[in-house]
Order: C-alpha cells, then sequence, then structure tokens
C-alpha cells in the first residue's frame, strides 16, 4: 500500500476535498425529508400559509442546488485524482519496466507485462475514484443512521448492532473464496492476451502450415477456462448483495417485534418504530453500495498484488553512479576466466579468458549455441557474469554508469527491432544529437543509403511496427546505421549483416576497415565477414578454443579448420 | 450498430428473458415489503394493544417475501453473469475467427497491440459493462413501473406531475450521454495507442535496452500516457455528471410534489380522485422517493454501457476490415503431382504507387532446385508471398502443375509447401509440440528423426526438460541459431511435394548448413525446392537460378552459365572472396 500511496500523494487535496463536498451533499441530502416533514407539512399546513409553503419548497430547491454544487466539486476531485493516480504509476511501472534487466525480462514475459501496465492499473484507477464517490458517504450514512437509531432505542439500536458479526462472517467468507479465483482469473487474462498475441505475430506460420483450426481451438479453450472461472467467481460475488438484503429484512422484522413488545410494554411509540425501520432502510442502501464496493475492492487487491510484484522486482543489474573514470589501459575488452549461464544449471560460457589490444579487432566465430551472442551481450553487460569478470579499458564493466558504458559500446543485434516512426527517427536512437553530415555518414557506411534513395520519402518514410514494410536485409541496414550513428569506441555487430547479400556485405566491411574508428568486434558465421580481423575468437560449446590471427589458427585450430573447409571447398580457385 | 450488438444478444436470450423475470419477481416483492412493513405497523397500536396475532401474520408474510425477494435478486444476478460471460466469450472467438480470415496484409499494416487491447480490454470492458449494469438496468425498471402503477392507483392527477417531470431527467442524461460519447471514443483510442506503444516497446526492450532508449522511449510513452489522461479525466468527469444531475432532477421532482401536496391539503381541493390528506402526501413523497431510487440506478450504468458501446464500435471496426476473399465451398485442392511452377507476366506492389514486381515470367520444371538470388529489396521474399498467396497478385497467373494457384484452395495451395521464413517464429510450447506443429500426430521417432536431420536433437537433448521444455513466450532461452534450427525440423517433418527455404539458414554456421542441406537433398528428391539465400555456395548446386533486381528477374541460368555471362551474378559471387 505504501508503494502505492507515493503515486495518489500528488492528489492529497482532491483526497480531502473530494469526499468532504461528498458528505455534504449526502447531508444536504439527508436534510431535504425532515426539511419537508417538520416544516412544509407539519408547520406549513397547520399554518395554512402559502406565502411559507413556497418559500420553503424553494429553499429546497436552492439546496438541492447546492448539493449538485458539491457533486460536482466531488466527481471532479475524483476524476482528476483517479486519473491522476493512473497516469502517475503507469510512468512509473513503465519506466520500472525499462529498467527490468534481460534476464527479468526473460522471466516475466510481455503478455503478463502488458497486462499489468493496462488493465490492472486501469482496475486500481478505477479503485480510487470509488473511494473518493463512495467509501465516505457509505459509512457515514451507516454509522450515522446506527447512531440515530440507537438514540431512539437504545435496545433496538443493539438489535441493529448484532447484525454486524453476521456481516462480516458474510464477507470474510466471500473474500475468502474470491480473492485465490480473481488472481487465477488475471493469470488467464494473460494467457488470453499471450495466445492472441501470437496469432497475430505467427500468422504467416500458422497459414503456411494451415492450422488455423488449431490456433482457434486453442484460444477457444483459453477463453472457455476463462470463462468457467469467472462464471464460479461470479456466483460467489453475486451472494453479497442478496445476502445484505436478506438481513436487513430480517432485522427490520426482528425491530418490529421488538418494537411491538416494548410499544405494549409502554417504553416506546409506534413513531420511534417508523423512524427506526426508516434508518435500517437507510443502513440497507447504503450497506448494498459497501458490497459493491467489496467485490471492486477484491479485484483491486489482486491488481495490487501483481502491480506492486513487478515494482519491487529490483533490477538484478544495476549500475554505478556517473563518474570520473581515468583508467587509460592498453586493453581495449579483456575476459578473465568468464563463466555464465542463463538458467543455473548448463553453463553457456565456461572459463573464458582474453583480451583485445588497442587497435585491434575482434572476429568471433563458432557452431549453433556455443556462446557467441552471450559474450558480446556481456560486454555489454546486458547479463552479468557468474564468475569471472569482463573488462573494458581494464575497468570491470560493473564499475561504468549505465551512460559511461552506453558511450564505450554500441551494438547491433542479431534481432532488432525496427519501432514504428520514420527510418531518421529509427536510426537517430543511436545518437539523438548526431548532426545531419553523421547521419549521412551512418547510411552510407551501413549501405543503407543506396535503399533509402530509391524511396520517394528518404530518410522520412515511415515504418511500420517491427519493421514489417521493410526486407530482412534493409530491416538490418537500418540497425547497422543506428549502431554506427553512434561512434562508440567499442562496435559490436552481432550477426548484424546475416541478411545481406555477399557484394553489400562486402562494402559495408570496406567501409567499416576505412572509415570507423574504433574497435570492431564482429559475430559471424561466415568465415568472410571475419577472417580479416586481427583476433579471431573461436567458440565450441561455451568454451574458447582458438584466439589467434585466421593464419595462425588455420595451423592451430582443429574447429577453425573445419569451418573454414565447410565454407571455401568448393571455391578453392577463387580463394588466395 | 444496435443491430449488430443485439446480434450478441440473441446467442443469450434464454439468461436474457430469466434475468428479465427474476428482476421482475425481484421488484415486485420489493415493492410489496414497504406495504407489508406497513400493515404490521398498523398492528402496533399502542401500550397494551398490540395486536401479536396480527403481527405474526405479517411478519411471516414479509420474512417470505424477503427470501423470495433475496433469491429472485440472486438469480438475476446470476443470469446476467452468465450473458454477460457468454456474450464476453462470443465477441472475442468473434474477433478470432475474423482475424483468422483477414489477409496477412492487415497483419503488416496494422499495430497488433491495438489488436491485441481489442481482444483484451475491449471485450473486458464490455463483459464487464453488461455484469454490472444488466440486474440494475432490469430491477431499476420493474421498481420503476411498478412505483408508477402504486402511484397511479392513488393519485392520478399528481402522478402525471411524476409522469410529466420524470423525462426531463431522461432527456438531461442522454444530453450528457451525447456529449460524453466523443470523449469516450477518444478515450479509448488513446487507451489504443498506449497499450499499442507498450507492446512494442516491451517486445522490443532488448533493442531499447542495447541503446540506451529507456529514457527516450518512456518520454514518449509520457506523452501518451499523459494525453491518456487528458481524455481519461474529462470523460471520467462528463460521465460522473450523469448520477448528480439525474439526482437533482429528482429531487425537484421531490420537492414540487411536495409543495403541490401541501397547497393542495390547504385548499382542501380534490385534485385528481381524492382528497388530498397529509397522510396521502407521506405517501406520496415516499413513492417519489421510491421512484428516484431507480431512475439513479438506470443512470448510473450509463457510464459503463457507454463505454461498452465505445468498445463494441473498436470491435466492429475489425469486424468491418475486408476479409480475404471467400473462397467457395467446391473450391478444388491442389494435388501436387510433378510440382512444375510457372510465372506468368506477375505483378504485384504493397501499396499502388510502388511496384515491388514489375513484370516476372519463368517457368520451373518439375522436381527442380531453383535458387533466388538478388540484393535485399529485389522482390524474393515478396515472390514467396506471392507463391503461399500470402498476398494476391495484382495481376498475371502463378500455376503450379499448370492449374492457376488463385483457384484453388489456399489451405491446399500453402501445405503443398514446406515452408521455413527469415523471421523464426516459434510458439511457446513444448520443443516437441513446436517440431510437430505441421503433424500432430507425428510419432516420437519422427519429431526425433526431423530433428536430428535438422541437426537440433543435440542441443535439444541438452536443454533441461529434453524435448518437454517449454519454449517461453520470447524464446529467449534459444539462440537465433537453434531457433532456426527448430523450425528447420519443423519444416522437416512437414513433408510436403515442395518445399520454400527463405534465407533460412542465416543464423546457422555453415558447417550445420552443409549438413542440412545434405538432409534437405534427401527430403527433397524429386521434389521442387525454392531457395532464397545470400551464401553463394548454398546455390552453386542449384538447377536453375533466378537473378532478382529492382522487382524484375534479370539473369535465369545455371551457376557456370550465369558466372561465364559475367553479369549481375557474377558480381555478386565473386564479392564473396574480396578482401
Amino acid at each position: 500500500m505504501k508503494l502505492l500511496w507515493q503515486y495518489l500523494k500528488p492528489y492529497k487535496k482532491q483526497l480531502i476535498i473530494g469526499p468532504a463536498f461528498k458528505l455534504s451533499e449526502a447531508i444536504l441530502e439527508i436534510l431535504v425529508p425532515t426539511l419537508m416533514a417538520k416544516y412544509l407539512i407539519d408547520i406549513g399546513i397547520a399554518s395554512q400559509d402559502t406565502a411559507y409553503v413556497i418559500k420553503i419548497g424553494l429553499l429546497m430547491l436552492a439546496l438541492a442546488v447546492i448539493g449538485l454544487g458539491c457533486a460536482l466539486v466531488c466527481q471532479h476531485s475524483a476524476s482528476v485524482a483517479s486519473q491522476g493516480f493512473g497516469t502517475n504509476l503507469r510512468g512509473a511501472v513503465f519506466e520500472h519496466i525499462c529498467a527490468l534487466s534481460f534476464r527479468e525480462f526473460d522471466t516475466f514475459g510481455s503478455a503478463t507485462l502488458l497486462n499489468r501496465i493496462t488493465n490492472d492499473i486501469n482496475i486500481l484507477q478505477q479503485s480510487v475514484a470509488m473511494i473518493i464517490r463512495l467509501v465516505i458517504r457509505a459509512p457515514f450514512i451507516v454509522l450515522g443512521s446506527f447512531i440515530m437509531a440507537s438514540v431512539i432505542n437504545i435496545k433496538l439500536g443493539l438489535i441493529i448492532l448484532a447484525t454486524a458479526p453476521i456481516f462480516a462472517l458474510i464477507i470474510w467468507l466471500v473474500m475468502r473464496k474470491t480473492i485465490p479465483l480473481y488472481r487465477k482469473i488475471q493469470k488467464k487474462l494473460d494467457k488470453i492476451a499471450l495466445v492472441a498475441a501470437e496469432s497475430l505475430d505467427g500468422v504467416r506460420v500458422i497459414r503456411a502450415f494451415a492450422k488455423k483450426d488449431k490456433e482457434r481451438a486453442k484460444f477457444k479453450d483459453t477463453t472457455e477456462e476463462f470463462v468457467s472461472m469467472s462464471v464460479r467467481v461470479g456466483k460467489i460475488s453475486a451472494i453479497l448483495n442478496p445476502a445484505t438484503l436478506l438481513v436487513l429484512n430480517f432485522l427490520i422484522i426482528s425491530v418490529l417485534w421488538a418494537g411491538g413488545i416494548q410499544v405494549n410494554a409502554g417504553g416506546m411509540t409506534k413513531g420511534d418504530i417508523i423512524a427506526v425501520t426508516t434508518y435500517i432502510s437507510y443502513i440497507m442502501t447504503a450497506m448494498l453500495v459497501v458490497a459493491d464496493l467489496i467485490i471492486l475492492f477484491i479485484r483491486a487487491g489482486v491488481a495490487k498484488d501483481r502491480v506492486c510484484e513487478l515494482l519491487l522486482t529490483e533490477p538484478d543489474i544495476t549500475y554505478e553512479k556517473a563518474h570520473e573514470i581515468t583508467a587509460e589501459s592498453n586493453t581495449v575488452v579483456s575476459f578473465e576466466h568468464v563463466g555464465f549461464s542463463y538458467t543455473g544449471a548448463e553453463k553457456a560460457l565456461d572459463d573464458i579468458s582474453f583480451s583485445l589490444k588497442k587497435g585491434e579487432s575482434l572476429g568471433i566465430i563458432g557452431g549453433i549455441g556455443s556462446g557467441k551472442s552471450t559474450l558480446v551481450s556481456l560486454i555489454a553487460r546486458f547479463y552479468d557474469v557468474d564468475c569471472g569478470a569482463v573488462k573494458i579499458n581494464g575497468r570491470d564493466v560493473r564499475e561504468y554508469s549505465r551512460e559511461q558504458l552506453h558511450r564505450c559500446v554500441s551494438i547491433a543485434m542479431q534481432k532488432s527491432h525496427v519501432f514504428k516512426g520514420t527510418i531518421r527517427e529509427n536510426i537517430l536512437q543511436g545518437n539523438p544529437a548526431a548532426t545531419e553530415q553523421q547521419l549521412q555518414r551512418a547510411c552510407a557506411m551501413a549501405q543503407a543509403d543506396e535503399f533509402i534513395c530509391l524511396l520517394p520519402d528518404g530518410l522520412l518514410t515511415s515504418c511500420e511496427e517491427g519493421g514489417s514494410n521493410f526486407s530482412g536485409g534493409q530491416r538490418q541496414r537500418i540497425c547497422l546505421a543506428r549502431a554506427l550513428i553512434a561512434q562508440a569506441p567499442i562496435l559490436i555487430l552481432d550477426d548484424s549483416s546475416s541478411a545481406l547479400d555477399y557484394a553489400t556485405d562486402l562494402r559495408l566491411r570496406k567501409a567499416l576497415a576505412s572509415d570507423y574508428d574504433g574497435t570492431v568486434i564482429t559475430v559471424s558465421q561466415r568465415i568472410g565477414t571475419i577472417k580479416h580481423a586481427d583476433k579471431i575468437l573461436v567458440l565450441d560449446d561455451g568454451a574458447c578454443v582458438g584466439f589467434d590471427s585466421h593464419k595462425n589458427l588455420l595451423r592451430t585450430c582443429e574447429t577453425y579448420r573445419a569451418i573454414y573447409a565447410s565454407q571455401t571447398k568448393r571455391e578453392v580457385h577463387a580463394d588466395d | 450498430m444496435i443491430k449488430r450488438i443485439a446480434f450478441f444478444f440473441k446467442s443469450v436470450r434464454l439468461s436474457f428473458v430469466c434475468s428479465i423475470l427474476f428482476a421482475a419477481g425481484a421488484s415486485g416483492l420489493q415493492l410489496l415489503l414497504p406495504y407489508l412493513m406497513g400493515k404490521a405497523i398498523d398492528e402496533i397500536h399502542g401500550v397494551g394493544s398490540v395486536d401479536f396475532a396480527a403481527l405474526t401474520h405479517y411478519t411471516v408474510w414479509m420474512g417470505c417475501a424477503v427470501v423470495g425477494c433475496a433469491l429472485c435478486h440472486w438469480l438475476t444476478k446470476l443470469f446476467s453473469n452468465k450473458m454477460a460471460f457468454r456474450i464476453g466469450r462470443a465477441v472475442r472467438l468473434d474477433i478470432m475467427h475474423k482475424l483468422d480470415h483477414l489477409p496477412i496484409a492487415y497483419y503488416d499494416k496494422t499495430a497488433h497491440g491495438d489488436i491485441l487491447s481489442v481482444v483484451t480490454n475491449d471485450t473486458e470492458t464490455i463483459t464487464e459493462g453488461i455484469q454490472n449494469s444488466a440486474s440494475q438496468l432490469f430491477c431499476g425498471v420493474f421498481t420503476l413501473i411498478g412505483t408508477l402503477v402504486l402511484m397511479f392507483s392513488l393519485n392520478w392527477a399528481i402522478t402525471l406531475i411524476v409522469v410529466v417531470l420524470t423525462p426531463f431527467a431522461f432527456l438531461l442524461s442522454s444530453f450528457i450521454v451525447k456529449n460524453i460519447d466523443k470523449t469516450f471514443k477518444k478515450q479509448q483510442q488513446t487507451v489504443g495507442a498506449l497499450n499499442a506503444y507498450a507492446k512494442e516497446h516491451i517486445e522490443a526492450a532488448k533493442t531499447i535496452k542495447a541503446y540506451a532508449l529507456e529514457d527516450d522511449s518512456r518520454a514518449q510513452f509520457e506523452d501518451i500516457n499523459e494525453q491518456l489522461y487528458t481524455y481519461g479525466q474529462k470523460a471520467q468527469f462528463f460521465s460522473s455528471l450523469v448520477n448528480p444531475t439525474t439526482r437533482l432532477m429528482n429531487s425537484s421532482t421531490y420537492i414540487i410534489v411536495g409543495v403541490v401536496c401541501a397547497l393542495l391539503v390547504m385548499r382542501s381541493d380534490s385534485f385528481g380522485t381524492e382528497q388530498m390528506t397529509i397522510g396521502l402526501t407521506a405517501a406520496f413523497l415516499s413513492y417519489a422517493l421510491q421512484f428516484a431510487a431507480p431512475i439513479n440506478a438506470i443512470t448510473n450504468v450509463t457510464a459503463q454501457l457507454q463505454a461498452a458501446y465505445a468498445s463494441f464500435g473498436r470491435i466492429f471496426s475489425i469486424f468491418d476490415a475486408r476479409s480475404e476473399p471467400k473462397e467457395a465451398e467446391n473450391t478444388p485442392a491442389l494435388q501436387v503431382k510433378s510440382g512444375a511452377i510457372a510465372f506468368e507476366h506477375v505483378q504485384f506492389s504493397y501499396t499502388k504507387d510502388k511496384p515491388i514486381i514489375r513484370d516476372v515470367s519463368f517457368q520451373i520444371p518439375p522436381g527442380s532446385k531453383v535458387a533466388v538470388v538478388g540484393p535485399t529489396g529485389a522482390g524474393k521474399t515478396t515472390l514467396v508471398n506471392l507463391l503461399m498467396r500470402f498476398y494476391d497478385a495484382d495481376s498475371g497467373e502463378i500455376r503450379i502443375d499448370g492449374k492457376n494457384t488463385a483457384g484453388v484452395s489456399r489451405d491446399s495451395l500453402r501445405t503443398s509447401f514446406a515452408m521455413v521464413l527469415q523471421e523464426t517464429f516459434l510458439f511457446h510450447d513444448s520443443v516437441r509440440a513446436n517440431i510437430a506443429y505441421a503433424k500432430p500426430q507425428a510419432s516420437e521417432q519422427e519429431v526425433i528423426k526431423a530433428a536430428q536431420d535438422a541437426y537440433a536433437h543435440s542441443f535439444i537433448k541438452r536443454l533441461p526438460q529434453g524435448y518437454d521444455t517449454v519454449i517461453s513466450a520470447g524464446g529467449e532461452e534459444l539462440s537465433a541459431g537453434q531457433k532456426q534450427l527448430l523450425t528447420i525440423a519443423r519444416a522437416m517433418l512437414a513433408d510436403a511435394p515442395m518445399l520454400i527455404l527463405d534465407e533460412a539458414t542465416s543464423s546457422v554456421d555453415t558447417l550445420t548448413e552443409i549438413k542440412i542441406q545434405k538432409a534437405f537433398e534427401k527430403l527433397m528428391k524429386g521434389k521442387t525446392s525454392f531457395v532464397i539465400a545470400h551464401r553463394l555456395s548454398t546455390i552453386v548446386e542449384s538447377d536453375l537460378i533466378l537473378v532478382m533486381q529492382g522487382g524484375d528477374i534479370v539473369e535465369v541460368g545455371t551457376h557456370e552459365k550465369l558466372l561465364a555471362s559475367g553479369g549481375v551474378y557474377s558480381e555478386l559471387y565473386y564479392a564473396q572472396f574480396e578482401k
């Protein structure tokens, strides 16, 4: 609760004003029947004073209008505070999601993150509005009516009080049954989102294998589970309202009896009974509202837990504050006995050590799942090592601040995402402060200018979500330009030219070699792409089996030779 | 629109009728209670003169009425719940059904987060709207009618005053509702935009982190979020106006009735049916108060119904998107005999002004291995899109075994090809289920065989649960190459008469690639296959090479022939050996 309070705190004013005005409205509302009975009917009719009757009538109308004014103030406060709270919380949750590490993304999954930032926050937002609008009013009426009834007759008051434990029991039973169910329902909703997202994102695969029916059946099953669970929870919560009605009406019957006995004995008047029953009906209307509120708050409780769980997930990668790093070292990147695993069980990298000197370029090659991408993602500190150390300029990557590290390392990933927006915006993400000249240069180096200049809108061509209006090779070059424009001292290309044809790939390599001043680390499957690197790291199943130049590796490294042979055996005549 | 919404209610007729009936019962009994209570109170005359026998009589009746009333309320709620969830389910399934029939172009052009928001949020809004408002609405209407009848029986003339004044409350609220309609639409649109943005950015989180774009994407999110605040606050405020305003109208009615009654009592007029008395005034006033409650309840739910209505609008906009042309029931299935493929003057563009395929014609003899090469953006993947009929050609024909593919069923055409695409897409399911996706009845041996042929077996065995390992929604635990191997295994098991490989091995190392190719060769012996690749080593042995550039086929021939002619192909080929 404390966690969420900070997002509501800026609306303290509304939180006080709203209920206060609501209370005023309720008081004015309760005044009207009294005015009607006591003044208009008792005094007005008795004195046969037409002018007085009209005067009281106008007074009541005036009160009603003032009541409306109060209500408007309350509703306005409620809308400002609840929407403001929702907006603040959404912003904070999004910010927190941004701060999560790669590992936490892997565990949460995007469907539930998305549902938490939308559905769950919506429920919380709605509850805040309800708190302001109803929470003060309903208990005020319940308590007020109870006190008024007790003042009239303490015995009848005690009878009313006796129902309190019954209500508590009913509410407790309903909550106990429904809270776990609501939690499950939210999970099922996550699943619906997941299955739906899959059939959207995997539409080509589904249609290629003609599996629409299968996907539809899967979605149907998930929906059925969701519905049957919702129906169950609905059945339980549907008890709350009629049960309230039942208890309070039996209370009225008891009051009639107890009152009847007392009247018979001479302890109270008939009018008192009428008054007490009237107050009980006031309690009834208020309690029905309370019953609805309880259901809303049960759901809000589940939503709160889900949001808080997310907010309380401390990112396992935290950065140092920005500080002076003076380290000048001969080695640009070095790995010292680095071990790493994704799951804790199987090692993705095992005891990797190497160092790369200033001015040297590095190529990384190896089979599938040998740990190439893992290795470079450790340099960019997407994950933290389990043991050993990764150093940049002689300093552990964990000693850098986020900005410093990002200024040092720019990476074009295997599967980079092109965002909705223009090509220009996408590229500038790599360096928002880049000049027009730098932009042109990055495009040229990435070999992206050749297809961009053919587009009628050039750099201002808009990209669909995921860049779906571009071919794989075009997307890769946009991402390459984005990585290049940062002009970082260390540039990592993680198999980021795999969709490029050889001619384009060659031009890219040449451009990088001549124009890029910084250390270039290239991960590739193609010998041709990396063989000109000063050092080549050969990975096999998470272990380093070779670290040397192309020439030397051909002599010393069995794995490297095998890869080399596989790629050149048909074209030996063209090589060397 | 109302008609289309009504259609959804048709399927829940029974629940609908039941909830109305029980609502009527509940309201009737609830109106009976004050009457019985009044009777009971009348039996309490004064000290020593309480008629306990009569009191028992009336209270027993009250007890029965209370039990019946609570029961009716409960059943109303149950049936309206059932109705709400049924409709929610029907809406969800219908959306998915519709999505099944939308062309790929729709998926490529629409933000997936937007569609997702309709499937989850809008459907929830509808379900909740119906769930919360149905019982209130039904009970409200019946209480309204019941009170009106009771009032008429007391004094028709004063009841007329109430009847004349009541529509004002409804007019006023409908006036407000009309005005909030726009803000609601804007709010829902912004919610959609926010969801789309959040989805894209949450799914691309790794790219965002790689470029330290967190601040940027946060700022943009904040913009949309602020916008949502503006519209959301307005929509909420305006919709919450309905309730207090009707309350004012109700109080005014109450006051006017009171004043008129009082004046009548004073003038001893027989206005209406009988002489107005103080007792009658009290009765009228209590009914006027009762009368207000259902009106409040009805207007109370308008905001929710309004939101549900707006959500229906967004759902119908998906329904209104143009589906793939429907296939006739008797559309023949494609039966591949030899696998000869021919393109005849095929033209295609994604957007009118930008032709992607200009005028492509070629013939592929049955059983040949065809490679398509060319610089990126030349239209290679588009060729696959057309062949699989993910998109339909603007003009020209694509023939398989002499049959125009536009004339056969899409499913039969698509299943004639085993396909491995550039984009590796895996389902959140076990490794086994992913491999056996095209052939769920495949035996364990077949699955393992396919995995072995795709060289995926060894890494699968090392996964924590082997073939039972569930791949996470983003497939993060697998490398790009491993994912590709799984999609290859999937295609191998599909065992189709023809094959399409679109950059299928781009993330696979060359050693594995050669082995996979051998497995494919064995598998595809005598079958037509289409290979798009950049690695020319994979292309050299093709029977036919199509070289594409700028949407045209510029060269056709074998490796040797093309190399000798010294055109685009030889340029591409030699590029890989240049230093």
